[in-house]
């Protein structure tokens, strides 16, 4: 490994400096975030919890680059997401950001394959087969790539934007409740499969959820109150997230 | 990303297709338009040359410098043929043979029946009489002839009867613009009179050697008799056929092109004649021909703009709909790195791909209703059409096709260029942009303000001649006008449906909700309201249109022919006796035998009178009372005072046209003589009235009427009766045959002249008829694009509606309720998109009839078809409460916990 592949490996791939964001104007003016600075490392399943209206969704959405920040930064791999114009964050989220959402994941008019392949086909790039076959093994939905998202159980067509997500080896991929529609069951499956994409393929994903259950699959657990970080839990369990949650809410 | 395109499409299909439809119709019209157009002219040129027969070339006389529209007659001799034989042969090109085209009317009689013909000379070359020989041969010597199959099997005659043949020699030797006079056995008057007193009859025993048949109607009364030439001049009282006046000769020359060029070309030159090719004559005649060709390609050329134009904002509304319910899926696409070029490109790859699907379509259904229409003879059987195919038939309609669904899909596809990537994350509310709103009603509003006022600035120039760009500045003007309409309509439904809800809203809780879904969904009920505004507008300026021209035409042809059929000449001791035998002919209506006298105009003369020589005659003729006028005459006689002391004079001067003003009174004197200075009979002055009616007698005089009680009275004096009759319109016999019929029951007198303007009338009417029949097309078309835009938009709400209603539905609304609201904002919707339509149709259908018909006819009736407008409101009514059915069916149906549950 070299110098660079060194660095890469320890610099941390997303960073919020002074994070702030305002919705709306004068007496009805919300403040959604308020001055946060967290940074991601490589490699590592985060969680990011708290109530409604903490801002959790709207700090994805920052860091992702989904929406523009009122004030501060998001370095992405030292790369200043508010510098850039829309050609450039959508060439971001087409290579190097993957998403999966709590509904509406998938295109309903193609298959299963077409939708995993469909970031590749934008950027009218040829799909690396050897990858493309290992992410469908993995997340064990091989079976069902010819059929429509009509045809899939909720927990397979989430298992199926997951690949989408993964499809391009990207950086670090966002997801935002996507265990919310799900029964225990497929919520299982799901973070298993995210679980495995970090540990096996060596993957950052970075997750919004109000599941205490969900957050204790992943490797830190952010919890945000009114628009901050209030605390950062390493290794977060079931029982201990919960109690989190219940005093914030107090 | 265009192979994302087609499944796109395919999942869209069942909301694209009726744009399709939209598309189809439009290019289906034009492809239409422009066969019909080709069609037409190729029959035209046909047509107009059929006296060719088998001729190449027609000699004329250049026009002198005559103020006649008629074409001044020479004599054959004036041709200088024998010139034309030498000249030929210098250039070794041989006259096949000569035929002169000439026309007399004469009498065939048997017994007590007698008809009159048409007798045309035959040619050296028996292929060049364009008539067919259906039995026997054509006449060879004097004393023979061959008559029309029609007339011989009338009057069952066969070949080798022999009958009395009779024509008039009434010729007036100033018809002749030859140097030399011709004298016939006619007094002259040294004044020279417009009508001869006495005129000789010319009998000859012929017999028939043939019948003739004209099928394709070039010569009216059906056909044409054949006679020698020698015959021919005998029966017009000249010395030799040379003498016989003309108005060209035909030729058929044989040799090689250049060398019959070479012929044209000398001739010119050393005679200065003019002799021209068949090809030559055929573009001449269409150029000439074109002015009233040109109205109707211009007005179908029109509608297929229009069409395409209303079927671009059919598809402009439909994408705009499917961007607008595409949105989240244009998000997730933005999400997964999509540029927003890409999808402005994907939506015009859409259009391009459904434009050219529908216009390649539409061709191909253009050329089979062309097809199927010329082969049932839809437009008439006097002209044989056939389907021409050019490729400009076959790519116009298509690029116009794909342009313009490209160009209506533009502004959808800039909205989907405006989707931002969080929209996927977001429920299910559509954003406004209020800011782009207010750019895009002051846009509508400017683009509206200048249509109106190029409408109105070119309505100024309806009746000009050159008015193709005026038409097209009119027409320009209504569709900005109308795009002006549409583009704030975002702006003014929703506020009229407002004003108007704030009433309504006060009958029941169901009015309520209806009134408060329309404020809170203002885009969908423009987009509703507008594909009705599209429709009920369509529908009303065709609608409008038709009533206006049929109106217009019905007037024009009214006072143009203002009697059927006209009679003159008749001694007065016979005029009871005719009368009566007339009245019992089926197929006549009405007879009023008028006493008429030839008077002077001698006090209150006026001044139009007086600048045209002889303008003070008239021609006055008896009636018992209005009643007996008004049922003969087409134009309508206002109810006026009529007593002995009246006198209804004709507004124009036949031999000028120029428009008389009449004083109150003038007064009238018989003469003996035309120019006898001693009037014979104290003067009668009277009072005046004015009528515009025309083509009374065809000798040129000005007609008025008197009071018959002034002839019993003996204080005018007729000297012959006029027979004024109306046809019976619903009578089985064609107007041909009715006045076939009088022309029997006239005595056969010189004097005795028969009018038949009703047969032109008919003529007229059959073509005004036809055009409206497209009229009726048009509608039809109209209609099924403005359904196709209403049940699209309705369909698109349909989605909408599920979550809105199923909310209320939650909190305790009924289904009948629902069911209730959903009418009721159809129908404030409804109501409100068709009066604008009705308003805007009526305007659009009354500038373009005013703007095509203008030069051609130089009138313009203006009608309000009430009934047709209240039926229009009325479907449309319907049609929106049945198509409101269906949504709220479904919208009843679902239960509201699914229908709310996140997606």
């Amino acid at each position: 490994m070299n110098a660079e592949q060194a660095m890469q490996q320890t610099s941390p791939v997303i960073e919020a400096v002074n994070l702030c964001k305002t919705y709306g104007e004068g007496e009805s003016a919300v403040q959604a975030l308020n001055n946060v600075n967290v940074s991601f490392e490589r490699g590592q399943f985060t969680s990011i919890m708290g109530p409604s209206g903490s801002g959790k969704s709207t700090l994805m959405h920052l860091l992702s680059g989904l929406d523009s920040v009122t004030s501060g930064h998001v370095l992405f791999r030292g790369l200043d997401l508010t510098q850039l114009n829309d050609v450039s964050l959508t060439l971001l989220r087409r290579q190097q950001i993957g998403f999966v959402f709590q509904n509406f994941n998938l295109l309903p008019m193609f298959t299963a394959e077409q939708n995993i392949l469909m970031p590749l086909s934008l950027a009218g790039k040829k799909p690396d087969r050897d990858w493309f076959q290992l992410l469908v093994k993995t997340l064990g939905i091989a079976s069902r790539l010819s059929h429509r998202p009509a045809e899939l159980s909720g927990g397979q067509q989430q298992r199926v934007a997951i690949a989408r997500a993964l499809i391009t080896k990207p950086d670090v991929v966002f997801a935002d409740e996507p265990t919310g529609a799900l029964d225990t069951a497929s919520s299982r499956e799901v973070l298993n499969f995210m679980r495995r994409s970090v540990d096996e393929l060596g993957r950052t994903i970075i997750m919004v959820t109000h599941d205490a259950n969900a957050a204790a699959w992943t490797d830190r657990a952010l919890v945000m109150v009114d628009g901050q970080i209030l605390t950062d839990v390493p290794r977060p369990t079931a029982e201990l997230m919960n109690d989190q949650l219940t005093t914030v809410r107090r | 990303m265009h192979h994302l395109t087609l499944p796109m499409m395919k999942h869209n299909l069942r909301k694209l297709i009726p744009a399709g439809i939209a598309v189809l119709i439009g290019t289906m019209f034009i492809t239409c338009t422009l066969i019909f157009s080709d069609a037409f002219s190729q029959a035209m040129i046909i047509r107009n040359t059929l006296s060719f027969a088998s001729s190449n070339w027609q000699l004329t006389i250049p026009k002198q410098q005559t103020n006649d529209a008629e074409v001044s007659l020479h004599a054959v001799r004036d041709y200088k043929l024998d010139q034309l034989n030498r000249i030929a042969k210098t250039q070794s090109v041989a006259i096949d043979g000569i035929r002169v085209d000439s026309v007399n009317q004469i009498r065939i009689q048997q017994g007590d029946e007698g008809y009159t013909e048409i007798a045309i000379p035959t040619a050296t070359r028996s292929s060049m009489v364009p008539l067919d020989i259906v039995e026997g041969h054509q006449p060879t010597e004097p004393g023979q002839i061959a008559i029309p199959k029609s007339t011989a099997d009338s009057m069952k005659l066969h070949i080798g009867d022999r009958v009395r043949t009779t024509a008039k020699s009434e010729l007036d030797a100033s018809e002749l613009d030859t140097p030399e006079q011709d004298v016939s056995e006619q007094q002259h008057s040294e004044t020279d009179q417009p009508q001869d007193s006495v005129a000789t009859l010319i009998e000859e025993p012929l017999t028939i050697v043939g019948l003739t048949h004209e099928p394709k109607g070039s010569y009216i009364y059906g056909g044409a008799a054949l006679v020698t030439p020698a015959t021919f001049a005998k029966f017009m009282g000249l010395p030799s056929f040379n003498d016989v006046p003309c108005s060209s000769v035909f030729v058929q020359m044989s040799g090689s092109e250049e060398a019959q060029q070479q012929v044209a070309e000398q001739v010119q030159k050393q005679l200065g004649l003019t002799l021209q090719s068949r090809s030559e004559v055929a573009s001449q005649i269409l150029k000439n021909q074109s002015g009233e060709n040109d109205a109707i390609k211009m007005s179908l050329l029109s509608f297929g703009v229009l069409s395409l134009f209303v079927a671009a904002l059919v598809i402009g509304n439909t994408f705009q709909v499917l961007v607008a319910q595409r949105r989240r899926t244009f998000a997730l696409l933005r999400i997964i790195g999509a540029q927003s070029r890409q999808l402005y490109f994907q939506v015009v790859l859409e259009s391009a791909l459904l434009g050219l699907a529908s216009s390649v379509l539409g061709v191909a259904c253009g050329i089979g209703a062309m097809a199927l229409a010329i082969s049932a003879h839809v437009f008439g059987t006097s002209m044989t059409m056939h389907v021409v195919i050019t490729t400009s038939t076959l790519i116009t309609p298509i690029v116009f096709g794909v342009l313009a669904t490209i160009v209506a899909s533009l502004s959808a596809a800039r909205m989907a260029t405006h989707v931002t990537p969080l929209e996927a994350l977001q429920p299910l509310d559509l954003v406004e942009h209020t800011q782009r709103q207010r750019v895009r009603t002051v846009f509508g509003t400017i683009v509206l303000l200048a249509g109106v006022s190029l409408a109105i600035w070119a309505a100024q120039y309806w009746k000009t001649a050159e008015n193709s760009t005026w038409l097209l500045a009119a027409i320009t003007g209504c569709v900005l006008t109308f795009s002006g309409v549409g583009i704030t309509a975002h702006f003014w439904i929703p506020q009229l449906l407002r004003l108007i809800g704030k009433g309504v809203s006060k009958i029941g809780p169901s009015a309520k909700l209806a009134v408060a879904n329309i404020a809170k969904n203002p885009r969908r009920i423009t987009a509703t309201g507008l594909a009705l505004l599209i429709g009920v507008t369509l529908i009303s300026t065709i609608g409008t249109g038709a009533a206006c021209a049929k109106q217009t035409m019905n007037t024009k042809l009214n006072t143009k022919y203002s009697v059927d059929i006209s009679v003159s000449g008749i001694p007065n001791d016979q005029a009871a006796s005719l009368k009566q035998r007339l009245h019992k002919e089926p197929g006549i209506q009405s007879v009023l035998a008028a006493p008429t006298a030839q008077v002077k105009v001698t006090d209150n003369v006026p001044e139009a009178m007086k600048k045209t020589p002889h303008g003070t005659d008239l021609l006055v003729m008896g009636i018992p009372n209005l009643q007996s006028l008004k049922s003969v005459l087409n134009v309508t006689v206002p109810p006026m005072h009529w007593d002995a002391d009246q006198i209804l004079l004709s507004q124009l001067l036949p031999a000028s046209g120029a428009r008389i003003q009449y004083q109150p009174q003038l007064t009238i004197r018989e003469y003996q003589h035309a120019d006898s200075s001693d009037p014979s009979e104290p003067a009668l002055t009277v009072d005046t009235h004015v009528l515009n009616f025309r083509n009374i007698v065809d000798t040129g005089d000005t007609v008025a009427f008197v009071d018959a009680s002034l002839f019993d009275q003996q204080v005018l004096h007729a000297q012959s009766t006029t027979m004024l009759i109306r046809t019976d319109t619903t009578a089985q016999q064609s107007e041909s045959e009715i006045v076939h019929t009088v022309s029997n029951a006239v005595p056969d007198i010189p004097q005795v002249s028969i009018v038949a303007p009703v047969v032109e009338k008919e003529k007229w009417n059959t073509t005004v008829n036809q055009v409206l029949l497209l009229f009726v097309v048009l509608l039809a078309v109209a209609v099924i694009i403005a359904l196709i835009g209403v049940a699209n938009t309705l369909s698109l709400s349909v989605i909408e509606r599920t979550r809105e209603t199923a909310t209320l539905r939650a909190i305790g609304m009924t289904r009948q309720q629902v069911r209730r609201s959903i009418g009721i904002e159809a129908l404030l919707t409804t109501v409100v998109s068709s009066l604008v339509g009705l308003m805007l149709g009526t305007g659009f259908g009354s500038l373009g009839v005013a703007m095509v018909l203008g030069p051609v006819v130089h009138e313009f009736t203006f009608t309000i078809d009430w009934v047709g407008d209240a039926v229009i409101l009325g479907i449309a009514i319907a049609a929106a409460l049945i198509a409101s059915i269906s949504p709220a069916q479904i919208a009843n149906r679902v239960s509201p916990v699914e229908a709310l549950a996140v997606e």
